[in-house]
């Protein structure tokens, strides 16, 4: 004779998925005879089911999506500011911090004769310092070489953007696409303006170098700034490593043909 | 193939955040949480090769990160409670919910809103177990090894946490019939 107890305890969640054995043969036997067996199976069903339904399903913050795709993208990228790469330094920087103490007590001498030596070194800590503070994400400048330096510092790419007859850089900015850390360089001429993205894929599958695909998208946007007489062109392409994309409001040939002067880094050195 | 890890995240963030919200019953220290557990897991992620295995790996971190968080700040939401499975069925004797309402009547939908408000006064260890038991459906060999807990101790909390709740409806809904709300 199977006790109650013990059938509930076989049975028990009366939801969850169990081996069919002779245990749990005799006490479903047993649950099917018994009227406060099978009630109890029954109400334990329909209570997990209560459980499930009121569950208070939330939606993720947008801050938090942005925050954690950066977090990604800089893991992605071993950043010094990532907190894996933070951990895999954190030995090496422990030993290097003897030996700037040892240099400076070595250098004090200087120091106290006035000697400015020590300059340049206080200004790459400062710098580093500033840039890990405000994670600088945007840079205004028509300097290609200034945003090379901003790319490597950022995206560990160090390929100043290519000089393209009668547009003028005017910014560069740090941007994520599908939640990967990317360069974003724009240019601008008489009104038509012109952006390159440059996505590092690393850390990605190969992905095969690929010809220009372009296109147009077709009165992509009603804001004032694209036109939509022309359309918006795209014209993407991946070499080993990277994802390009030339966007503005060019017709679509014509970012195919500036496409090249991105695509080989030779042209821009 | 195997995919991105942030596509993969992207798909799975609300269910992990709604998750995290639950276990810390606070919207920052979730945030902080997932945001914690997601750069973990992404460590481990290119150990793993199918996509079938990452919400799994994300809830383990999830459940490994927020145990840590907690322990780190002298509370133990695991901490033993002394009960196995056995004891735990003799302390929370079983009266059932009588009649139990039909799904979809007003009687159901007042017993989804009552569940829905008092999972926060849950245990901590007992709602972080029914989420992933109940929630998850993760089964409780599963729910042990990912946290720590026996398989008794996890039956036992899993018990205890649904007797909880039902017997809380049950006597909502007697207050309710007492009050002479309609039900």
């Amino acid at each position: 004779m199977v006790e109650c107890r013990e059938v509930r305890r076989t049975l028990w969640p009366a939801d969850g998925l169990r081996v069919g054995d002779a245990e749990v043969e005799a006490a479903l036997a047993h649950a099917e005879e018994c009227v406060l067996c099978s009630e109890f199976l029954e109400e334990d069903r329909r209570v997990a089911q209560l459980i499930r339904e009121s569950v208070p399903r939330v939606r993720a913050p947008r801050e938090l999506r942005e925050r954690l795709y950066t977090a990604l993208a800089r893991e992605r990228s071993g950043s010094p500011t990532s907190p894996g790469v933070r951990r895999r330094l954190r030995r090496q920087w422990a030993v290097a911090a003897v030996l700037v103490t040892a240099l400076a007590i070595g250098l004090a001498g200087t120091w106290l004769a006035g000697s400015n030596g020590g300059a340049p070194v206080a200004s790459a800590f400062a710098e580093d310092y500033l840039r890990r503070v405000v994670e600088q994400d945007e840079l205004r400048t028509a300097d290609r070489q200034e945003i090379a330096s901003f790319f490597a510092r950022e995206l560990g790419v160090a390929t100043p953007p290519p000089s393209v007859p009668e547009f003028k850089v005017h910014r560069a900015t740090i941007c994520l696409m599908s939640g990967r850390r990317g360069g974003v360089v724009e240019y601008e001429s008489r009104g038509r303006q012109l952006s390159y993205y440059l996505i590092p894929l690393e850390g990605e599958a190969t992905v095969e170098s690929s010809g220009v695909d372009a296109s147009t998208i077709e009165q992509a946007s009603s804001e004032p700034g694209l036109s939509r007489e022309r359309g918006l062109g795209v014209a993407t392409w991946w070499d080993n490593g990277h994802q390009h994309a030339l966007v503005g409001n060019l017709p679509a040939e014509e970012l195919k043909r500036l496409a090249p002067l991105f695509a080989c880094p030779s042209s821009r050195l | 193939m195997a995919r991105a890890f942030e596509e993969l995240i992207g798909t799975h963030l609300d269910d992990l955040y709604s998750a995290a919200l639950c276990f810390t019953l606070d919207e920052g220290r979730a945030e902080e949480l997932v945001q914690e557990a997601s750069i973990r897991a992404f460590h481990e992620y290119p150990y793993r090769q199918h996509d079938a295995d990452f919400r799994l790996l994300m809830l383990g971190a999830l459940v490994s990160t927020f145990l840590q968080r907690q322990r780190r700040q002298g509370r133990d939401p695991l901490a033993p409670h002394g009960g196995l499975y056995d004891e735990t069925v003799r302390s929370t004797e079983w009266t059932p919910i009588e009649p139990f309402p039909e799904v979809g009547s007003p009687g159901y939908r007042v017993l989804l809103d009552w569940f829905s408000r008092v999972w926060a006064q849950l245990d901590d260890g007992d709602r972080l177990v029914l989420w992933l038991a109940d929630v998850e459906r993760l089964r409780h060999r599963r729910v042990a090894e990912m946290t720590g807990l026996d398989l008794e101790e996890v039956r036992a909390r899993h018990y205890r946490a649904r007797r909880s709740l039902s017997r809380s409806a049950e006597r909502e809904l007697g207050r309710r019939a007492s009050g002479g709300a309609k039900v």
